[in-house]
C-alpha cells in the first residue's frame, strides 16, 4: 500500500455544518457496508457513495464518529473469527487460519480504499492507520491470543522439523502463515521476531546440535563436512522459500555455529579429519573444510595453523634426515617436491589464500634455516644441474626448477654463506670448463640479481667477465708468441692462462711450487707479455688449480693422462728417477705435504693406477712420508685418455671450513659498515636500539649473531669511530 | 538499448487533451456529472485516471460496482469545477480565476490528486 503524506494541510474551507443524525445516518450506511465487505459481498457496493459518505463525515469533522465506529466492527468482527479458528482441528487449523488472514487481508484492502480520505486527513498519530488497525486488531483478538499463537507457532516449528527430516510440507501454505507474523507487526516486525523467529532460532540450534553430535560420531570427516554443506544449502533455500528475510544472517550463523564452529576442533583432530586430509593430499574435502570454515569466526585460523604445522613438521623431517644431510642433493630434491606438494594444496584447496601463504613461507622459513647445511647443499644442488644435470631437460623445466630454487634461497637468512659457496663453485666451474652451458649459468645469476639486487651478483658477473678477457688475452699471447724473437728457442707447448681480478673470485689458499724450467719460461714470457698490454698490474700465479695433460709412454703403448697440476709435477719427477717416496716428492715439487698426499691418491688407488706403491701395502690408506712409489708400467687400459680428478667433487672439511671463515670475515665487514653507518645518521644511539637496528640492515643478507654485532662495536670503539657516554656506559656516540 | 523521450508524453502530445476526438473514441470509462438540474458527460480513461488520483486508482482496484459498470455518476461536484480537474489529470496544466480557484482545491484533494507543487502554488496565490 502506498500512503502518501501530506505534510502540510491549509485549511481552504470551513466545515460544513452536519445534523448529528445526519452524522449517524452516513455512519450506519458506512458500517453496513464494511459488514458487507466481512462477508465478502463487496462488488454490489458503489465506491463513490460510500468514499462521499466518509468524505462528507470527515469535512463536517465527524471523523471520530467513523474511525470509533471502524475500530468496534473490526474488533467484533475479528473475535468471532477467532471463535471459528480455534475450533479447527489437526491440520484443518492451519488451513482455516490461513484462509480467514487471507480473506481478512483483502477486506483490510478494501476498508482502507473506502476510507482513504479518513485515512488521510484524519487520522493523527498515535492513531493507528486504517490498514493498520486493521492489522493490529487481527493480532490482539487472534493472533497472540492463547488459543492461537502457541499452536500455531508449534505446528510451524514441528512442519520444519518434518521438512528437516526430508518430508515434504506446504511451502505456500507455511511462507504464509509466517508472512503473517511480519505483515501484523508495526515496526520493525517486532510481532515476527519476538513471537516466531526467536522461537525457530531456539528450534533450529536444538535440532543441529543434536543431529552434528551423532552424525560426526559416527561418520568420517569428509563425510560430515559434504553433510554440513548440504544442510546450509538446504536452509538457504528455506529463507527464500518461506521465511522472512531478515531471519537469513541469523538462521544461517546459528547452523554455522552448531555445525561448523563447535565441532572445529574434532574436525581438525579425528582421525578421518584435516591433518589426515593434508597428508594424503585430499584436495577436494580440504576444498570444503576451507569453505565452510571461512564461514566462522577464526575458522581460517585453526585451518591454517594446522596446515602450517603440518608444513614445519614435514620440512623438520627432511632437513634432518641422515641421508638428505649426506646428499645434498636429495635434500634440496625433496625440498623441492614438498613445496610443490604444498603449492598444490594452496591453490587446489585454500584458494592461494594470503595469510595461508604466508604462513607456509614462514614455516619454510623455519625449517630451512635449523641447520646451517642448507646454503651450501642448495648451491651444491645447482652445481650438479649447472654441471650438466641439465641435460635432459628442455628450457620450461629448466626454468621451473630454477625458480623453485630461487623460492628456496629466498627463505635463506644467510644468503651470504650460500652466496660464498655458490661463488665457489661458480668459479670451479668456470675454471675447469665443466660448466654445461653458459647461458644457463647467466640465467641463474640473473635470477639471483632480480631477487637481490646488483650487489649480490656483481662478482659473479666479474667472473664471466674475465673469462671472456682471458681468451682475447690468451690469443694475443699466441699471436705475440708466433712473432717473439725469443719463440724460436723454446720447444713447443700448448698452454692456456686465465687471468682472474683478484676480488672477483673467491681466493684459493696461496700455495708455491716449483715448476719445470720450461714451463716456468713460459709463464715468464706470459706476464712480460700482458704486463705489457696492462701495464700496472701484478700477476699471482695459482698453479694449483690449474690442469695438464702428459702423454705417459708405456713400452707397448702410449697413453694421455689429464691431471692436476700438482699430478703433472710429480709424474714429471719420474722422469729422473724410478722410485721416489712421498717426501721426496714434496722436495723436488716444493708442495705441501697434504697436498701431494691429495694429488697421489688418485693416481695409486683410482680404476687406472699409473703408480704403485712399493711395497705393495693391502688397504692401508694412510700414507706417511716414507712410502715409496713407482710406476706402474703393467698398466692395462683400454683408453687412451685418462683422466684422474683432482680432489673429489664434494669439497673437503678443510676448504669448507675455509668459506665458512671467509664469510665471517666478510660479516665482520658487513656489520662494521652497517653500524657506522647507523652512527653516522644518528651520531648517539642506546645499546639496544643500534643492535636492533644494525640486524634490520643486514636481515636481507643474513642474521647477525649479537655477539657478534658487541665485539664489533668493542673493535669500532678501540679504533675509535666510536665512543661511549662518559656518564652512560650503554650508549655511544659516533666520532666523526 | 535504452531511450527515454525528454518530454513528457501527456504535455506533448495535442491529443493528450480529454475532449479531443481519440480520447472520446477510445474511452472506457464513462463519467456523468449532476449539477442541479445540469448534467454533462464525460468521456475518460481509466488507465489515466488510476496513475494520477488515488481515489480512481483505489475505485478500480477494490472491485466494487463501477469497476465493472464503468460508469461513474457524480452528484455533489460542480461541472465546471469537475472539467478543470479532468483537464489536469490529462495534462498537467490548469488555469483558474481567483473565485473558483478554492473550490478546485478542495475537489483536489477530495479525488486525492496528488501534487505539492501545485497546492504550494495556489496557498502562495491565495496568501
Amino acid at each position: 500500500m502506498s500512503r502518501k503524506m501530506i505534510l502540510r494541510v491549509p485549511k481552504f474551507q470551513e466545515p460544513k455544518r452536519m445534523e448529528k443524525s445526519e452524522a449517524q445516518r452516513l455512519w450506519l450506511l458506512l458500517k453496513d457496508a464494511i459488514v458487507e465487505v466481512q462477508h465478502m459481498n463487496a462488488s454490489t457496493l458503489s465506491f463513490e457513495e460510500l468514499y462521499r459518505s466518509s468524505y462528507s463525515l470527515v469535512i463536517a469533522k465527524r471523523g471520530d464518529i467513523l474511525y470509533t465506529g471502524l475500530e468496534e466492527v473490526n474488533n467484533h468482527h475479528t473475535k468471532n473469527l477467532l471463535d471459528k479458528i480455534a475450533q479447527a482441528v489437526d491440520e484443518r487449523f492451519l488451513i482455516e487460519l490461513n484462509s480467514q488472514w487471507q480473506q481478512y487481508k483483502l477486506q483490510q484492502i478494501m476498508i482502507h480504499d473506502i476510507l482513504m480520505y479518513l485515512d488521510r486527513m484524519y487520522v493523527k498519530e498515535p492513531q493507528l492507520k486504517v490498514f493498520d488497525l486493521g492489522m493490529f486488531k487481527w493480532k490482539q483478538n487472534v493472533l497472540i491470543h492463547s488459543q492461537i499463537n502457541d499452536r500455531l507457532v508449534r505446528m510451524l516449528l514441528g512442519l520444519i522439523h518434518m521438512e528437516r527430516n526430508g518430508e515434504v510440507i506446504d511451502g505456500a501454505l507455511m511462507k504464509s502463515l509466517i508472512q503473517m507474523y511480519v505483515d501484523v507487526s508495526l515496526k520493525e516486525k517486532e510481532t515476527y521476531k519476538q513471537e516466531f523467529e526467536e522461537r525457530f532460532l531456539l528450534a533450529t540450534s536444538h535440532f543441529y546440535k543434536s543431529e552434528s553430535n551423532l552424525f560426526i560420531t559416527n561418520n568420517s570427516c569428509g563425510a560430515y563436512l559434504k553433510k554440513v554443506e548440504i544442510r546450509l544449502i538446504e536452509e538457504e533455500a528455506r529463507i527464500k522459500q518461506y521465511l522472512d528475510e531478515s531471519t537469513g544472517p541469523k538462521l544461517i550463523k546459528a547452523c554455522e555455529d552448531e555445525l561448523i564452529a563447535n565441532h572445529m576442533q574434532t574436525m581438525i583432530e579425528m582421525e578421518t579429519g584435516c591433518r589426515t586430509m593434508i597428508q594424503n593430499d585430499r584436495f577436494n574435502e580440504l576444498k570444503l573444510m576451507y569453505r565452510l570454515f571461512q564461514r566462522v569466526e577464526n575458522g581460517l585460523v585453526h585451518l591454517k595453523n594446522e596446515f602450517a604445522g603440518y608444513v614445519r613438521n614435514e620440512g623438520h623431517k627432511i632437513v634432518n634426515q641422515p641421508e638428505n644431510l649426506k646428499d645434498p642433493n636429495a635434500l634440496i630434491t625433496s625440498l623441492i617436491e614438498i613445496r610443490n606438494r604444498f603449492e598444490k594444496t594452496l591453490s587446489q584447496s585454500f584458494a592461494n589464500n594470503r595469510d595461508f601463504i604466508n604462513s607456509v613461507n614462514t614455516a619454510f622459513e623455519s625449517f630451512l634455516n635449523e641447520n646451517d647445511k642448507l646454503s651450501e647443499s642448495l648451491a651444491l644442488f645447482i652445481d650438479k644441474k649447472l654441471r650438466g644435470g641439465f641435460k635432459d631437460s628442455n628450457d620450461q623445466e629448466i626454468d621451473v626448477i630454477m625458480n623453485k630454487v630461487i623460492l628456496l634461497f629466498r627463505f635463506l637468512s644467510d644468503k651470504d654463506v650460500f652466496k660464498k659457496f655458490y661463488e665457489h663453485y661458480l668459479a670451479k666451474r668456470l675454471l675447469s670448463g665443466r660448466s654445461f652451458s653458459e647461458d644457463l649459468e647467466r640465467t641463474m645469476i640473473s635470477k639471483f640479481k632480480q631477487e637481490c639486487g646488483n650487489q649480490f651478483t656483481s662478482k659473479m658477473e666479474g667472473m664471466f667477465t674475465d673469462m671472456r678477457l682471458s681468451k682475447d688475452a690468451l690469443d694475443g699471447f699466441k699471436n705475440y708468441l708466433q712473432t717473439s724473437v725469443e719463440m724460436g728457442k723454446l720447444p713447443k707447448i700448448d698452454m692456456s692462462v686465465r687471468v682472474l681480478t683478484q676480488g672477483f673470485w673467491p681466493t684459493f689458499p696461496p700455495h708455491s711450487c716449483t715448476l719445470p724450467p720450461l714451463l716456468s719460461q713460459y709463464c715468464d714470457l706470459f706476464t712480460k707479455y700482458y704486463c705489457h698490454a696492462h701495464t700496472g698490474r701484478r700477476i699471482i700465479w695459482q698453479t694449483n688449480i690449474g690442469t695438464a695433460e702428459v702423454t705417459f709412454r708405456l713400452p707397448k703403448k702410449t697413453h694421455v693422462l689429464a691431471l692436476s697440476t700438482y699430478q703433472m709435477l710429480i709424474m714429471l719427477l719420474f722422469n729422473d728417477a724410478e722410485k721416489l717416496s712421498l717426501k721426496q716428492m714434496a722436495a723436488g715439487t716444493s708442495i705441501s705435504f697434504m697436498d701431494i698426499q691429495r694429488s697421489v691418491k688418485p693416481l695409486y688407488s683410482g680404476k687406472y693406477k699409473v703408480l704403485k706403491r712399493t711395497p705393495a701395502v693391502e688397504k692401508s690408506k694412510e700414507l706417511s712420508e716414507n712410502d715409496i712409489f713407482e710406476l706402474n708400467l703393467n698398466l692395462k687400459c683400454k683408453l687412451h685418455r685418462i683422466k684422474f680428478a683432482a680432489t673429489s667433487q664434494t669439497d673437503s672439511e678443510p676448504e669448507r671450513q675455509h668459506t665458512r671463515q671467509r664469510v665471517d670475515e666478510d660479516r665482520k665487514i658487513e656489520i662494521d659498515a652497517a653500524i657506522v653507518r647507523i652512527m653516522k645518521s644518528r651520531k648517539a644511539l642506546i645499546h639496544n636500539d643500534l643492535i636492533v637496528e644494525c640486524t634490520k640492515q643486514l636481515s636481507s643478507r643474513f642474521v647477525p649473531q649479537t655477539s657478534m654485532i658487541k665485539k664489533r662495536i668493542e673493535n669500532l670503539i678501540e679504533r675509535e669511530y666510536l665512543e661511549r657516554f662518559p656518564d652512560d656506559r650503554r650508549r655511544y656516540r659516533y666520532l666523526a | 538499448f535504452y531511450y527515454e523521450k525528454k518530454t513528457n508524453l501527456l504535455e506533448f502530445n495535442k491529443e493528450a487533451h480529454p475532449f479531443s476526438q481519440l480520447a472520446t473514441k477510445t474511452s472506457d470509462f464513462k463519467i456523468t456529472i449532476q449539477e442541479n438540474n445540469q448534467e454533462e458527460v464525460i468521456l475518460t480513461h481509466r488507465f489515466i485516471l488510476a496513475l494520477q488520483s488515488d481515489y480512481f486508482k483505489a475505485m478500480f482496484q477494490t472491485g466494487m460496482q463501477e469497476s465493472t459498470s464503468h460508469e461513474l455518476l457524480l452528484k455533489d461536484v460542480s461541472i465546471q469545477i469537475f472539467k478543470k480537474i479532468i483537464l489536469f489529470i490529462y495534462t498537467g496544466k490548469v488555469e483558474l480565476n481567483y473565485d473558483i480557484l478554492l473550490d478546485f482545491l478542495i475537489n483536489f484533494r477530495r479525488f486525492l490528486i496528488n501534487d505539492l507543487e501545485l497546492e504550494k502554488a495556489a496557498s502562495n496565490f491565495i496568501a
